[in-house]
């Protein structure tokens, strides 16, 4: 039997409005952060989710940001931690900073599900 | 500023390969404030650690702390407690707060998480340039203000040479030369006539070559009187 990939997000709470029955559709389990903003998303969380067991972290952040920049901002810790696992011995798929539009909870959840199905194909 | 990149995780991993009980230790200082070995850095190193140790089902206890400088003595003191605590450290400080821990505390297995690199400045958000190379005779006052030891690629003492193209350097063409910079402002001053001056040949035994430097103030010297 596959084994069920975990999937760490961690994203802008301005990205969507998924609640447990969302997430509880997907084909992983997840482990959910949300952050004020983009710009308040930390490489050490990032790598925390790996510590409590994801297979793979996905840090969603807005196409437009409402703080100007946070979004690149979150970007960048997820192109961060991506090395640093690479260096780990890690696949540096298994990070990924994406952007989706404000409030799109329907893209969120469509970016989360093509980010599962990638970790999948990594775990088989 | 003192500048340096940490080093790859992977580089650490295997300093400390043997260890279970690890420090991660930053300093709060030049490495902080170019983000290579400040708190956000200890994190980052301390976490990757563990989630590595977890990859390979080894257990691993790693502990996180940061001084306000590891390159004085008094700043290092608290590290008494933890001699018998760990089995190594791994110090994200310049290579001076390296060596001063191996100095004070031989006992202490002391590894470097960061490459120190250079003496930098500053000059916009996230990029440090190399301004000096602390070669211990400074001559910014006939090149007008711009070191030719640390900015000129070749380190030439009577530039611009033949690779000079266009008032940009050859060995990186992003970069501009800095002989070419040094003509044209001492022209624009009217004092392109220091470059007619013969300059002794340079005494490089202050840059290191007459041993391990160091400098030493009479009390006398420090000002505040009596």
């Amino acid at each position: 039997m596959k084994k069920k990939v975990k999937i760490g997000i961690i994203c802008c709470n301005y990205t969507n409005l998924a609640d447990e029955v969302d997430y509880g559709i997907l084909p992983c389990e997840v482990m959910v952060e949300r952050v004020p903003c983009g710009g308040f998303v930390k490489s050490v969380n990032i790598l925390k989710m790996f510590e409590l067991g994801a297979d793979g972290v996905i840090v969603v952040t807005c196409k437009d940001c409402h703080n100007k920049e946070g979004n690149i901002r979150g970007y960048k810790k997820a192109l961060e931690v991506r090395e640093v696992v690479s260096s780990m011995g890690f696949e540096p798929e298994r990070v990924e900073g994406v952007f989706v539009n404000r409030l799109d909870t329907g893209e969120f959840l469509d970016m989360v599900k093509k980010f599962c199905k990638k970790i999948q194909e990594l775990e088989a | 500023m003192i500048v340096a990149e940490r080093k790859p995780i992977e580089e650490i991993l295997k300093f400390i390969e043997p260890y279970e009980k690890i420090l991660v230790l930053g300093c709060r200082g030049c490495v902080a404030i170019c983000m290579a070995g400040g708190d956000r850095e200890v994190s980052i190193v301390a976490e990757a650690i563990r989630v590595a140790r977890k990859k390979q089902g080894r257990a691993v206890e790693v502990f996180e702390k940061s001084f306000v400088r590891q390159c004085e003595p008094e700043f290092l003191e608290p590290l008494k407690e933890w001699k018998d605590k760990v089995d190594a450290v791994v110090s994200l400080a310049c290579g001076v707060g390296v060596n001063l821990i191996a100095d004070l505390y031989p006992e202490i297995r002391v590894y470097p998480g960061v490459n120190t690199s250079f003496y930098g400045a500053n000059v916009e958000l996230g990029v440090w340039i190399e301004k000096c190379r602390g070669c211990g005779d400074c001559i910014l006052d006939k090149t007008a203000g711009l070191c030719p030891i640390a900015r000129c690629a070749k380190g030439l003492l009577n530039g611009p040479c033949g690779g000079s193209q266009g008032g940009f350097c050859e060995v990186r063409k992003d970069m501009p030369c800095v002989w070419h910079q040094i003509i044209e402002r001492l022209k624009a001053r009217g004092e392109l006539d220091k470059l007619l001056e013969i300059w002794k040949p340079k005494d490089w035994r202050p840059a290191g070559g007459d041993g391990l430097r160091m400098k030493t103030i009479s009390l006398g010297d420090q000002g505040g009187g009596k």
